[in-house]
């Protein structure tokens, strides 16, 4: 026997009101009135023969008393009975139900029907053997839950049209862990005898492979709360090629400029596949039509191609991939910014006697500005001495380069974090200038350090001739990936004498390190909406011929296109919220969000990092606009998180151990699940039986109550009249006679 | 004052228009059905009545003959001057009341009313109380004034436990050397049996008894409800217990009480008058006086 209720709340409450009849029945007896009293003699007589009687109904009033109480509590604490427990005939058997649709967009696969079609078609089958009424909760498995409907009764109808209209594929990976946990508070919210939960699922091995321990924790429990079931869905295949990634690779993001941009088809089915063409689109043109060849399984190939922006502001750059058994998966988006121009200022801090002289901000010139000259050149570079720092408008300036200087005044360092902050881009280098301890300690603010790392004395090389060459690059940034796609040859030619040594501090990132000891290299730290790189290298020639090289120039380049589009910051994957400073509008006003289907909706400005901006939380893929007022828009591409694209699935007899192993029983695709439902169901509620049970025995003691103490209704009333009747009847016989 | 405490004026005016009838009670009735001894010291015409064999001829009023030229009989009502007796329980258990009146109080005015009606007929009339044994006597006076005496006893009685109404009868027998009428006004919770023996001893010794049975309406139908101590007025303990549950018991009881009571006075030739405190006491005597008028047309 279980209870749904709290067992010990509601013993205790019908303890309390068992003990009440009985207290009363006490205390009526000690409160009792008093009279004097003639004819003691008949009421002894009559209370001789009464007594023992009396205390026998009086104690079977009580009992009952006590037991309709007892009975009610019992009731209210809701006991369930087994199946096999004798009295489940007597019991009342309802199932409360939790529906879990695995709607994650791997389900949208299928070549003749899709995954998430024969997922539906289980959900029918399985609601198909409620009782109207039962209370069912149907859940969506995303990224997170969706709820459906929670805890209804069934009702056939209303069901068929919810799962008709209100299922549907999420653009979505599965989140099993976040998901699991609402199922179990979901289950545990059912007041029912017997609670079921079904996880309808595709099985991707993704998933169910390598269930974490929290996720293998949460299913045994829901396997105690209910009886908890994994119904994999059957399937057209797994083949399955995506498009897993589009992103801006290197080149300048200026009107007039060229970026290279590279796609990523892999291929996660069993077979090699033919991936056809992609297709390359700007701003909703395509622009280029590439084979992609044949991926091998388990492979992933990139392609490239070239764009050019006659104009600057948001691009849209979107790739699409032919059609196979997931669609979802084969469009891929992105958004860069094209500036006008960028305006770097080149600060000095050991400015030679005269300008030609081969100074550090010399070689910085150069490498930014190549041969362009005048103000139509893309990218304009000021050179300043580092004493002119304090005087200057920070905020003419998209980029500042920093490079030996040896010292800062606290004014310029508040300058510079603003400037920071607000989104521009600070690059330092080292030099013989440059004082560590002076660095680490004065471009430190209120809010942390500017600084990536934090500085130590310079370092030489044992082998000065020799020197360090470049290393080991961070995947997965656009400035170390570039340096990590250039031929090791070149790379290797690239030489350093000595560096400044720096341990990465808080927030603070390596991007590249040298190859023979790892020292950074090269750091990025975000500070704000804005961001910092530390060159541990100096900017001129002194410390290697790294000014001198071609690699010098594609990192600054790269550098500078990074910080001044941040390319990363306008694409999310579906979910995610994307942050978009709006820098024409106030805090609380609104900016209109339109989506990829046409959709729009407001969005409040808010301040975040002390900036207004508006957050957007998209939740399918594709382009998003945001309108902030006047021509100004800002665009957000969205995509598919690539880990739901492995539609591969778990062979049934593995997804069957791995179910077991966690107290979930397997209903696989080919068994009959309507019968086999039915023949796992269980548990009576005896609430019902139990109520009419207390609501029997109140009649029966208040009958017996009335019976006993009212006995006087059916003999002798009047006595003295009983007398006087008789007295005349003796009269009337004695006239007669 | 103290006679207008129990001569309360309703009720003699409701008794009073059956004074006729009382003074036939308490000459005749009895008596008569005795070929009462007392007869001879006065007669007076009562009716003619019409004459039917086995009449005495001297009794035929020939006047009357001539006129109507029908045999008519002359009738007279004996005149007696009898002596009563008034036996008033004055016992503890006499001192119940569950309303304003006391079975002793009821008592009281119901003797002091008879005493009214018998001493205006001219007819001497004492007053006894007593409870375990007799503790006033107002010996028999045929004056208005032994009203007075009777109310100041009536005044000084102090209830005390336990009636023993049989001895008390004895003692009147014993003491009562001329046969007269007897009236008890009781609620007999004494041995029966020693009762029964009592007014066995008064009949045997020719007098006319008549039993006034007092019981308070609580105690004719025991309507209390809840649990209640009972507390006996004549020593006799104290009990606990829910009436609700005892009252068919206990009435089926006091019927039998009442009827054993009844029977024995039956037997005797002794009137047994049921008096319920709650009834009127002019209505109790009244109906008593009608019923014995009627039986003694009857006889």
């Amino acid at each position: 026997m279980g209870f749904l209720n709290s067992a010990w709340l509601w013993g205790a409450l019908g303890a309390a009101g068992v003990a009440v009849p009985i207290l009363i029945h006490l205390l009526y007896r000690k409160h009792k009135r008093q009279t004097p009293w003639a004819a003691m003699e008949l009421l002894r007589k009559a209370l001789v023969i009464r007594s023992g009687q009396i205390k026998l109904e009086d104690f079977i009033i009580l009992c009952l008393r006590c037991l309709v109480l007892a009975l009610v509590a019992l009731a209210l604490a809701r006991p369930t009975l087994r199946r096999d427990t004798a009295l489940f005939a007597a019991g009342q058997r309802r199932i409360g139900l939790v529906l879990a649709l695995d709607s994650s967009y791997s389900m949208a696969h299928g070549q003749f029907r899709k995954r998430y079609d024969r997922a539906l078609e289980r959900a029918a089958t399985i609601l198909s053997t409620l009782r109207e009424g039962d209370p069912v909760t149907v859940v969506l498995m995303g990224a997170h839950p969706r709820i459906l409907i929670r805890s209804t009764g069934y009702n056939a109808a209303r069901f068929a049209r919810l799962l008709a209209t209100e299922a549907h594929v999420l653009p979505e990976p599965l989140n099993l862990e976040q998901n699991l946990d609402e199922l179990e508070r979901l289950t545990g919210e059912l007041k029912t005898p017997s609670r079921e939960c079904y996880l309808i699922t595709d099985g991707q091995g993704s998933d169910w492979n390598s269930l974490s321990d929290e996720a293998s924790a949460t299913l045994r429990r829901l396997g105690k709360a209910a009886k908890a079931y994994l119904v994999p869905v059957a399937n057209d295949g797994e083949d399955n090629l995506a498009i897993t990634s589009l992103s801006f690779a290197s080149g300048s993001l200026r009107r007039n400029g060229t970026a290279r941009f590279s796609a990523e088809v892999s291929n996660y089915g069993r077979h090699s596949r033919d991936a056809g063409a992609l297709i390359f689109s700007v701003n909703g043109e395509a622009v280029s039509k590439k084979a992609v060849g044949v991926v091998e399984p388990g492979r992933a190939l990139t392609v490239a191609f070239y764009s050019s922006f006659a104009t600057d502001g948001d691009v849209r750059i979107a790739a699409a991939l032919s059609t196979d058994d997931l669609a979802l998966d084969n469009h891929r988006q992105t958004v860069v910014s094209v500036r006008s121009a960028i305006r770097v200022l080149s600060i000095d801090g050991a400015p030679a006697a005269q300008p030609a002289a081969l100074g550090a901000t010399f070689y910085l010139d150069r490498a930014l500005r190549g041969k362009a000259r005048g103000d139509e050149a893309p990218l304009q570079v000021t050179r300043a001495e580092w004493q002119d720092l304090d005087s200057e408008a920070l905020s003419d300036y998209d980029v500042i380069a920093l490079a030996n200087v040896a010292d800062l005044s606290e004014a310029a360092v508040k300058k510079l974090d603003q400037f920071v902050r607000r989104g521009g881009g600070l690059m330092v280098f080292a030099g013989d200038k440059v004082n560590a301890e002076l660095y680490n300690g004065r471009l430190r603010t209120a809010t942390g350090s500017l600084l990536p790392a934090v500085l130590e004395k310079d370092i030489q090389a044992p082998d000065p001739a020799k020197g360090w060459a470049l290393g080991k690059v961070r995947a997965g940034h656009p400035i170390s990936d570039l340096i990590g796609r250039l031929p090791a040859e070149l790379l290797d030619s690239a030489r350093f004498q000595r560096v400044c040594k720096a341990t990465p501090g808080e927030g603070g990132v390596t991007l590249v390190s040298l190859a023979e000891n790892d020292l950074p290299l090269l750091l990025e730290k975000q500070v704000g909406r804005g961001s910092v790189l530390l060159f541990t290298c100096a900017a001129d020639a002194k410390w290697g011929n790294f000014p001198l090289h071609p690699v010098y120039t594609i990192l600054l380049h790269q550098a500078v296109t990074y910080m001044t589009s941040h390319p990363e910051r306008r694409n999310a994957l579906v979910g995610q919220a994307v942050t978009v400073p709006v820098n024409n509008r106030r805090l609380g006003e609104v900016v209109k969000l339109t989506g990829p289907g046409g959709q729009t909706r407001e969005l409040k400005v808010v301040a975040v990092g002390g900036q207004p901006s508006c957050i957007c939380e998209p939740e399918t893929n594709g382009f998003y606009k945001i309108e902030m007022g006047g021509n100004a828009t800002a665009l957000v591409a969205v995509n598919l998180d690539a880990r739901e694209s492995d539609v591969k699935v778990l062979p049934e007899p593995v997804l069957a151990r791995k179910a077991a192993a966690v107290s979930l029983a397997m209903i696989g695709p080919e068994e009959n699940l309507a019968e086999l439902v039915k023949t796992g169901r269980n548990g009576f509620e005896l609430a019902r039986i139990l109520l009419l049970a207390a609501l029997g025995t109140l009649l029966l003691q208040s009958w017996l109550a009335r019976r006993f103490t009212h006995r006087i209704s059916e003999g002798i009333t009047d006595v003295a009249a009983e007398v006087t009747r008789g007295r005349a009847a003796g009269a009337r016989r004695a006239q007669v006679e | 004052m103290q006679q207008a405490k129990y001569l309360d004026p309703e009720i003699l005016s409701a008794v009073g228009t059956l004074d006729v009838v009382a003074r036939r009670v308490v000459e005749g009735i009895r008596i008569g059905m005795h070929r009462s001894p007392l007869r001879g010291i006065s007669t007076e015409f009562s009716a003619y009545r019409q004459y039917v064999p086995g009449d005495a001829l001297k009794h035929i009023d020939w006047k009357v003959y001539s006129r109507t030229n029908r045999y008519y009989v002359k009738q007279y009502d004996a005149e007696t001057n009898f002596v009563a007796n008034l036996l008033i329980d004055a016992s503890q258990s006499m001192t119940y009341g569950s309303g304003k009146i006391t079975k002793l109080e009821y008592a009281k005015y119901m003797a002091a009313s008879l005493a009214y009606l018998i001493v205006e007929q001219r007819d001497s009339c004492g007053v006894g109380l007593f409870d375990g044994e007799l503790r006033g006597y107002v010996p028999p006076k045929s004056t208005l004034s032994i009203l007075s005496t009777i109310s100041t006893l009536m005044e000084q009685a102090i209830p005390r436990p336990k009636t023993k109404v049989a001895a008390v009868l004895h003692e009147f027998a014993n003491r009562m050397s001329r046969r007269g009428v007897v009236m008890l006004f009781s609620d007999l919770f004494d041995s029966t049996a020693e009762f029964i023996k009592g007014i066995n001893h008064l009949a045997f010794r020719g007098h006319n008894v008549v039993v006034f049975h007092i019981l308070d309406p609580y105690e004719l139908t025991f309507p209390l409800n809840g649990t209640w101590k009972f507390i006996g007025l004549e020593e006799d303990g104290e009990m606990i217990t829910q009436p609700a549950r005892v009252r068919a018991n206990y009435l089926a009881e006091l019927k039998r009480f009442i009827e054993e009571v009844r029977s024995a006075c039956a037997r005797n030739q002794v009137d047994y008058v049921l008096a319920n405190t709650a009834t009127p006491i002019e209505q109790v005597i009244s109906g008593y006086l009608l019923q014995a008028a009627a039986g003694a047309s009857q006889r």
